[in-house]
């Protein structure tokens, strides 16, 4: 058998076609109807788009060219990278702080590969008994988020991971 | 320029022909109505840039649905993820703020259906937006979230079993 069949023929075993209840079930979503602009937004959509139309606006907000746009972006890059970012994932993490947001006209340089978060705990947590005979836990938790962004020019890969440590304080009877 | 103000009229009845549809995926990404126009807008900006090489022409629907996935990606990572799910909290407490209407003949059925929709896994409804109100094909799904077709097809199949057992689950309980 060619591969390319063999493979047409392992999706339609993969996917078995719907029964006629899913079916029924689809058309019955179709009938409800997603909503629209307000008034209101269509009103600044509108008048977003004349001002496009005629050239007022332009996509970075300190009317840069691209190519400017791209190497104030490399430049934030470096500069990131000797702050404490770190390329692909075989070099060491190292502490970043004082993170902030990047203006629009640099973000637009990026492409977001993968971003996750999660929560842990640091360490063991310490129990204590408190003077009204309440035994307290008292713990750190970790508030961890990560993004992985690719620089649309370089195709370099730099990820963020950002650590937010947040102690917590409460009554327990779990042992 | 007079090229330019003609094709800014194709993009408002474009505007006018999609808008719902991408309110729709925009408010899978976001907290409020509001908020999901105001990413409609910043697309709007992104798109008409990226179609200066295709003669300012309205942009196909996939284009525009994957710059309002980078938007929405963008905004959340701006904002605290405590605070989002803060302000979920808030707003399923209220419970304003919907993004389905139902039709008026068939109000109950529907009714249950909008909650039960509301209530899928956020993956899952990505998917069934952007295949039942976004029209898109799985391919292109697969496309604007990084996934196979195969996935998109799956996600999509398990999304309305999901619905399925919800809404059966919901008529019972409403019915008593």
């Amino acid at each position: 058998m060619r591969w390319s069949s063999f493979r047409r023929n392992s999706l339609i075993l993969k996917i078995p076609a719907m029964d006629d209840s899913l079916k029924k079930l689809e058309a019955q979503l179709e009938t409800l109807s997603p909503r629209g602009l307000s008034n209101d937004a269509e009103t600044r959509c509108h008048d977003l788009l004349d001002e496009l139309a005629s050239g007022k606006v332009s996509q970075s907000p300190i009317g840069w060219s691209w190519k400017v746009t791209s190497i104030a972006a490399s430049i934030v890059l470096l500069i990131g990278m000797s702050s404490g970012w770190w390329l692909g994932q075989s070099r060491g993490a190292v502490p970043v702080s004082q993170i902030e947001a990047a203006p629009d006209y640099l973000a637009s340089a990026f492409d977001l590969v993968n971003e996750r978060s999660w929560m842990q705990v640091d360490g063991a947590p310490q129990l204590y008994l408190s003077a009204n005979g309440e035994i307290t836990e008292l713990r750190t938790e970790l508030d961890i988020s990560e993004e992985t962004v690719v620089h649309r020019d370089s195709g370099r890969l730099v990820t963020v991971r950002v650590t937010t440590r947040l102690p917590v304080e409460e009554a327990t009877n779990q042992f | 320029m007079p090229v330019k103000r003609q094709n800014g009229s194709e993009w408002k009845e474009w505007l006018s022909e999609n808008a719902p549809r991408l309110l729709a995926y925009a408010q899978q990404r976001c907290d409020s109505m509001a908020e999901a126009e105001d990413m409609l807008q910043d697309s709007l900006i992104k798109l008409w840039h990226y179609q200066e090489e295709r003669d300012y022409r309205p942009p196909d629907l996939p284009l525009a649905f994957s710059v309002l996935r980078y938007i929405g990606l963008d905004r959340g990572r701006s904002k605290g993820r405590r605070d989002k799910r803060d302000q979920k909290i808030v707003q399923f407490q209220v419970g304003s703020d919907l993004w389905l209407d139902t039709p008026a003949e068939q109000s109950e059925e529907a009714e249950i259906l909008r909650c039960a929709v509301e209530k899928l896994p956020e993956k899952l409804r990505e998917v069934l937006t952007l295949k039942i109100w976004g029209g898109l094909t799985f391919a292109e799904i697969g496309e604007i979230l990084s996934l196979s077709n195969n996935t998109a097809a799956s996600r999509y199949r398990y999304a309305l079993e999901q619905l399925q057992k919800k809404l059966s689950h919901l008529k019972d309980s409403r019915h008593g």
